[in-house]
């Protein structure tokens, strides 16, 4: 383990009085508090670091002990009974603190209202565990279908059922799969955020799915019938005579999953892509002149 | 709505230990919304996530109830403009891709 310097967290010098040290942490807990930095993940790391400093720092006790003992200032035997002491003190003060990312439920209506156990107020206030973000990163083809997978978060194994129609950079809460809750409060909640690699000839939009078909110029020409790769299998599809380059036609409700809408699903556009036959022999390059003469 | 949805004030600050004025300070700046039910007043079940943040606000960070409207104010325009890059980011891959 490497020595925290906490005075340097702080920006203080080692004879910084006790009034320094508050207004040190207010100073930089108002720049790197997670409330007013939502989804920063630097500065979140920040402010558990300067917090840290801070519950050293700002108890004379602490201090005196990080002062003496350095890094190993919280293994000191009589440090750890001022601690227990210290901290049914701060029990009976504190106030939500690191329960800083939105959940559904407050820790207070958890104890209210959740029924499990209402009893203890005042000096036993219960208070929510510190909420865990992570991110999963998957494939298009994963997010087709609802499907179950097993994450491990801090060394635990979780069960996750990821719901079909996920989009990239969406984030779901697994509730109660963060920190451990204080004094018997509600365990924190985890937000997984999902990264979505697309490697397929499909585009994704929302729910709707883009494909460019090639189409070669007799087809275009004629009309006549073709298949069509979508997310489910492949579909047959007639193509009418003097079909132009560029042109889109919509296959209803064969792109992609509606989140959390089952049976639902988006549209898959196709844009047909005309292709000039190349490499001409003469008798083909004749039959388009006279072709060319007709009009 | 249903009263289970609801907690009386007193309660909500005995429980957290703070002063029935912070709660009505909130109202009067229109942050919170206070509910009145049989002479009680009551805060809804969805403002506690938000009661908490502004309390953290208040007491770890110091910020007067001005500064809280304010910031309160910016941090809803954040999650909102997050939300839409989210979105913008997603559609601008899809048109990168083409």
């Amino acid at each position: 383990m490497s020595f925290i310097d906490y005075y340097k967290i702080l920006g203080i010098t080692k004879n910084a009085t006790d009034k320094d040290v508050k207004k040190a942490y207010r100073k930089l807990a108002r720049k790197y508090h997670p409330d007013l930095n939502p989804n920063d993940k630097t500065a979140e790391k920040k402010f558990k670091e300067i917090n840290e400093a801070n519950e050293v720092l700002s108890n004379p006790e602490n201090r005196k002990k990080y002062d003496h003992y350095g890094k190993d200032w919280e293994h000191a035997e009589e440090f750890e009974k001022a601690k227990q002491q210290q901290q049914y003190h701060r029990s009976s003060q504190q106030r939500p603190s690191g329960g800083y990312a939105d959940g559904d439920f407050s820790d207070f209506f958890e104890s209210m209202f959740g029924g499990a156990s209402s009893g203890a107020r005042g000096a036993n206030v219960k208070f929510r565990g510190q909420d865990y973000n992570a991110e999963l990163h998957l494939n298009l083809e994963d997010v087709y279908t609802t499907h179950k997978q097993t994450l491990t978060v801090n060394g635990k194994k979780i069960r996750l059922t990821i719901p079909a129609g996920v989009k990239n950079g969406q984030v779901i809460k697994i509730k109660g799969h963060g920190g451990r809750g204080i004094n018997g409060g509600p365990n924190g909640d985890l937000h997984i955020k999902f990264s979505i690699s697309n490697h397929t000839q499909f585009k994704r939009n929302k729910d709707n799915l883009y494909l460019n078909v090639d189409l070669d110029l007799y087809k275009a020409v004629l009309g006549g019938e073709i298949t069509v790769d979508t997310f489910d299998g492949k579909v047959k599809l007639k193509i009418k005579p003097e079909t132009q380059h560029g042109i889109k036609v919509k296959l209803k409700g064969k792109g992609f999953p509606v989140y959390k809408k089952t049976g639902q699903f988006g549209d898959l556009y196709i844009t047909y892509q005309i292709k000039i036959p190349t490499n001409l022999t003469d008798k083909e390059k004749e039959l388009f002149r006279e072709l060319a003469k007709l009009r | 709505m249903e009263t289970k949805d609801l907690i009386s004030i007193q309660q909500f600050c005995s429980h957290y230990n703070i002063p029935i004025s912070f709660i009505t300070s909130l109202n009067e700046f229109e942050l919170i919304e206070i509910d009145t039910i049989q002479e009680t007043q009551c805060i809804q079940k969805g403002q506690i996530k938000d009661i908490e943040k502004l309390m953290r606000l208040h007491f770890e960070l110091d910020i007067n109830l001005e500064g809280m409207d304010a910031v309160y104010n910016l941090l809803k325009q954040v999650a909102t403009l997050q939300e839409e890059i989210v979105e913008l980011t997603n559609k601008l891959k899809f048109y990168e891709d083409m």
